[in-house]
């Protein structure tokens, strides 16, 4: 039904009789300096550190310093309407987004406009941007695992819900994919009550890789519960600076009402230069690699907002992935140190094993989740399963320079180097193919347990997959059983073992 | 108003500082209060001024002979031996900012503040007259008037003390009329659709 004309005429008559001017009364200033992003306003003696200030032309920005007789702003939108002598207004503000449900499958700037040609965001909830993060008391232990559905960060770098990981790497080794592959991966689990609401904020990217990351996620279905918060390379550095603050706002609105979001914030370096490029433009004075002092404190305020919170507090978490881009494999260098040492652990990805077809390509021997086994199904953690398999690897790589050389070796260390190079071609993946769960247990136990030692290593991955096939049909109670129970309990295992040698007899794959 | 740079008003500050320290124990205060007219005159006149303090290729010397031929007589001796000192330490250029921050510090002293004021139309004497009577009762300082006509405010009046603006105008009342049919209103009629469908 649609409202009548003479409605919507009664309700602005409404308005108008109701409405009661008042004399508008602010604290102003005068613009004596614009450029680049950033303004010196004379005046605003009550000025507020990180107030909102009114600039003509609906432009706004935030309160960055307070000097003696002058406050330095950043300016939030274009600031070439800006010229001196303007009046600047204080709003008695801090900054704030628009949260809520009208934000999921949307894309957004950090000050919550729309960016994908869609109608204007309804709502009326908005959150502050830079808030204090939950206490000790509010918090619980991270126990809940976030399932990213890539084998190796499943089996042996766990992430829980509410920890913060981070993924660091080189340009162009996989790091975007595998935060899109754990985005992807929480599409069954939506409409559950163990659904992610997932938020991935792009900093300083180009708009086309944006706009393509908008695209895989709309193909795979993932936008229905993932909001895309963007500030590219062409937007102002103030906007790139609040970006990861703003998605993280719009998380914490899910995550206070008891659900569970995930963030990925890609990446953190380009927001530490655009803060670098702000600072540096104030007059703050520099530090190592002209980085401000408080650089540190960018990063740790922001991720420290990750957590998991008490049941009393609803039961909710937000679960970080920073993203860092390293120089050069440079993972001692002053920002990637700063976030390794807040972060609860790091996916560390190398050039090296991309090229060489490892894909993705991540060194499981330096990769790290400080959280571990408790953000793990009691059946992956199992010793048969995710233990067996860091065993195994830690022995094919202290053995691998010895299969280069091309030297004899007794046959212990040639069933170790064969069962090693097995596993480590049963953690590659296709990028925006998760996988289940329950599936990474089965072959994973199959691995670990030397039921593919007669499976060449080219075909590994094809084993994988019709093994998977084959249980769909021929083991649904082992599958219905695995995924109630999660667990390895003899019965279960000794289900998989038949199963697996059931297969194996009639694959084509297996040398007799 | 050409608004100076914070280093030239930072710089400026300290030799103003200096001068008002310097007339307080001669009693010249009074003096000073008519220097900053004399100067602040002198600089909008003649904005060639500002450039020659500022150029490069004109030697100090050179300068404040110019500025001392200009102003002797004009100004009390104590501006005049400040205005020497600044050219010894190169920091004529600083001109401007010097005049800004004396005229600034002179009426702190003297407990006066700035009020502008903004009208449709021009205000009549009786009326500035009230205004600036209740401005030094509300605030217990002399108000320096400055009245400006803005026809786009159509009515009312718009006064700026020190730092706070007071916006009473019907174009201030006309734009939070029209935000607030566009918030508000529009609100209550996506109410009333959503509780039809």
């Amino acid at each position: 039904m649609k409202i009548k004309v003479d409605e919507i005429t009664s309700v602005i008559e409404q308005e108008i009789a109701g409405f009661q001017n008042r004399m508008d009364v602010a604290q102003v200033g005068r613009v004596i300096e614009v450029g680049d992003g950033i303004a010196r306003i004379y005046g605003l003696r009550g000025a507020m550190a990180g107030e909102m200030l009114e600039f003509p032309n609906g432009v706004f920005g935030q309160v960055f310093n307070l000097e003696e007789e002058t406050v330095g702003a950043v300016i939030m939108n274009h600031y070439l309407s800006i010229k001196e002598g303007d009046l600047v207004k204080c709003t008695g503000e801090l900054l704030s987004v628009p949260v809520g449900d009208a934000l999921l499958g949307r894309v957004v700037d950090p000050l919550g406009q729309p960016l994908d040609g869609g109608p204007a965001i309804q709502t009326t909830d908005r959150r502050k941007v830079d808030v204090i993060a939950p206490g000790i008391a509010d918090r619980q232990p991270v126990k809940q695992p976030l399932q990213t559905g890539v084998k190796a960060i499943d089996a042996m770098i766990p992430i829980g819900r509410g920890q913060r990981e981070l993924i660091i790497g080189d340009r162009k080794t996989g790091k975007t994919a595998i935060a899109l592959d754990a985005i992807i991966n929480q599409k069954k689990y939506w409409g559950t009550p163990d659904a992610v609401i997932c938020i991935y904020v792009a900093i300083g990217q180009k708009e086309s890789t944006v706009a393509g990351v908008v695209d895989t996620l709309r193909q795979n279905g993932a936008m229905d519960y993932t909001i895309v918060v963007t500030a590219s390379a062409s937007d102002p550095a103030p906007l790139q600076y609040i970006a990861p603050y703003a998605g993280c706002a719009m998380g914490e609105h899910f995550m206070a009402q008891g659900k569970h979001v995930l963030c990925v914030y890609d990446d953190l370096t380009k927001q530490a230069q655009a803060y670098r490029q702000l600072s540096l433009l104030l007059r703050r004075p520099p530090g190592r690699e002209a980085y401000p002092g408080d650089v540190f404190y960018l990063h740790s305020r922001l991720l420290e907002r990750a957590c998991k919170l008490s049941d009393e507090n609803g039961g909710g978490s937000l679960t970080a992935l920073p993203v860092i881009e390293t120089q050069e494999g440079e993972v001692s260098a002053y920002i990637p140190t700063n976030v390794i040492s807040i972060t609860d652990g790091q996916i560390y990805l190398e050039p090296d094993l991309f090229f060489s077809g490892i894909r993705p390509a991540i060194n499981v021997g330096i990769s790290v989740s400080r959280v571990g086994g408790s953000a793990q199904v009691k059946a992956m953690k199992n010793k048969k399963v995710a233990a067996s398999l860091r065993l195994d690897l830690a022995s094919y790589r202290e053995l691998e320079a010895f299969a280069q050389l091309g030297t004899d070796v007794d046959a212990g260390t040639r069933r170790k180097l064969d069962r090693g190079a097995r596993m480590v071609k049963l953690l590659t993946q296709l990028q925006y193919e998760p996988m289940d769960t329950i599936d990474q247990i089965m072959v994973i136990y199959a691995g670990a347990q030397g039921m593919l030692d007669k499976v060449p290593v080219a075909d590994v991955l094809t084993w994988e997959k019709q093994f998977l096939e084959f249980t769909r049909t021929s083991a649904v109670k082992l599958r219905e059983d695995l995924n109630t129970k999660k667990d390895l309990t003899p019965e279960i295992e000794a289900a998989l073992v038949e199963a697996i040698s059931r297969f194996n007899a009639t694959s084509a794959l297996v040398a007799k | 108003m050409a608004y100076i740079t914070v280093q030239s008003e930072t710089v400026g500050r300290v030799y103003a500082q200096s001068l008002i320290n310097l007339a307080t124990r001669q009693d010249a205060l009074g003096a000073l209060a008519v220097d900053v007219q004399t100067l602040q005159a002198v600089l909008s006149q003649s904005p060639q001024l500002q450039t020659l303090a500022q150029s490069a290729s004109v030697s100090p010397e050179q300068k404040f002979a110019v500025l001392e031929k200009a102003l002797t007589g004009h100004v009390h001796p104590l501006t005049m031996f400040v205005l020497r000192s600044m050219t010894k330490r190169d920091r004529l250029a600083y001109l401007d900012g010097f005049v800004f921050a004396l005229d600034k510090l002179l009426k702190k002293l003297g407990g006066i503040i700035d009020v502008i004021i903004e009208s449709a139309i021009a205000l009549d004497e009786s009326v500035q007259e009230r205004i600036v009577a209740g401005i030094a009762k509300a605030t217990g300082k002399v108000p320096a008037l400055k009245c400006h006509v803005v026809p786009d405010l159509l009515g009312g009046l718009r006064i700026q003390i020190d730092d706070v603006l007071m916006d009473a105008t019907v174009a201030s009342h006309l734009a939070q009329l029209r935000k607030m049919l566009v918030n508000e209103v529009d609100q209550k009629l996506r109410a009333r659709s959503a509780a039809l469908v």
